[in-house]
């Protein structure tokens, strides 16, 4: 469970996407590169997509990036996020990635008439919890940002 | 409003079903009593990255975000059978939401990428319309059977005895699992 989810399962850290949990618990955003050709790329996953390497590591983003698609959700697909009412189901476009990266996420601090595709917006993390070892694990989401 | 844009009747229903398709060779249907409807063609896959089993759908490329990932399905099925759009009588298309009926249209050539909405209400899907879609129902209207009363009612428009018949259908698209991959789809038709 999150602080904003408490009705949900918090994320559970395995070998390939732990990393992204646990940085997402210490405030900071990653994303998983392919070692061998630089590609970026998201949900984490063992084999590169271009070009088939298992070796790889996190890079760090700035968390900025601008909104892909959404929708508004009237009715809460589970209890645990009644509480919520209205709820937005984004998509989040990173800025500045060697090749897209997308990641499913929530757009929070923003109004309905206000979220829209091309909005740019900026990673904020909601924590959910800690892991058995005791490393705390977070969700990233994302509000809107002022452009300079 | 359930999920912007989609409204109550815009998702299928839940629905206890069971239904049958019986395969055999063109030579043993011959001598069966009902008249058989022949595959021209059957493909099932998906694009490039479509989907990656649905954990990462919003990661797939451009080219098939806005789609029911039939993209490639499509042109195995016309390029098997040697048919195009134009020889389509009717189309099946699995609907378990309005939507990917849409999209579906859209990857199989009958309108321009993001015209489906418009090719559907100036009444293209209609009985009298160019492409009758669904004439049994389909998932939304009939009962939510994956797809299978889809091919069902291909084989009925074909034999001449559905509900809603299609004066002379001969050919006819049969769209399976929008949305997932690996997609499918099947050509039937009654000439031999």
């Amino acid at each position: 469970m999150s602080d904003q989810m408490p009705g949900l399962p918090g994320p559970a850290p395995d070998p390939t996407t732990g990393g992204y949990w646990l940085a997402a618990g210490r405030g900071e955003l990653v994303v998983q590169v392919c070692s061998a050709c630089g590609t970026h790329r998201h949900p984490p996953t063992e084999v590169c997509y271009v070009c088939n390497s298992l070796d790889w590591t996190w890079a760090p983003h700035d968390g900025r990036g601008t909104v892909f698609t959404y929708t508004w959700t009237d009715r809460p697909v589970v209890p645990g996020l009644a509480h919520l009412g209205v709820y937005n189901v984004s998509v989040v476009e990173l800025d500045g990635t060697t090749g897209v990266v997308r990641i499913l996420t929530r757009v929070t601090d923003v109004e309905r008439d206000d979220l829209v595709v091309g909005l740019p917006v900026e990673v904020h993390f909601d924590p959910a919890g800690a892991t058995l070892d005791g490393e705390g694990v977070a969700l990233p989401l994302f509000r809107p940002r002022a452009v300079r | 409003m359930i999920a912007d844009p989609l409204r109550l009747f815009d998702f299928c229903m839940e629905s206890d079903y069971g239904c049958a398709v019986v395969i055999a060779s063109a030579e043993r249907a011959r001598d069966l009593q009902h008249v058989p409807a022949y595959i021209a063609a059957a493909s099932a896959g998906a694009p490039f990255r479509f989907g990656n089993a649905l954990m990462s759908f919003y990661n797939q490329p451009d080219v098939d975000f806005a789609s029911s990932g039939h993209r490639v399905v499509a042109d195995e099925l016309y390029r098997l059978s040697g048919m195009s759009i134009s020889d389509m009588d009717a189309a099946m298309v699995y609907d378990h939401f309005t939507g990917m009926v849409l999209m579906a249209l859209e990857d199989f050539g009958f309108c321009a990428k993001g015209e489906g909405g418009p090719y559907a209400a100036a009444g293209n899907l209609g009985l009298d319309g160019p492409l009758p879609v669904n004439t049994h129902g389909g998932n939304l209207a009939e009962a939510y059977t994956h797809g299978m009363t889809h091919v069902n009612e291909a084989v009925r428009q074909i034999r001449g005895t559905a509900i809603n018949q299609i004066e002379g259908a001969t050919n006819v698209l049969v769209v399976g699992g929008a949305g997932p991959a690996p997609t499918s789809g099947m050509i039937l038709t009654g000439a031999r």
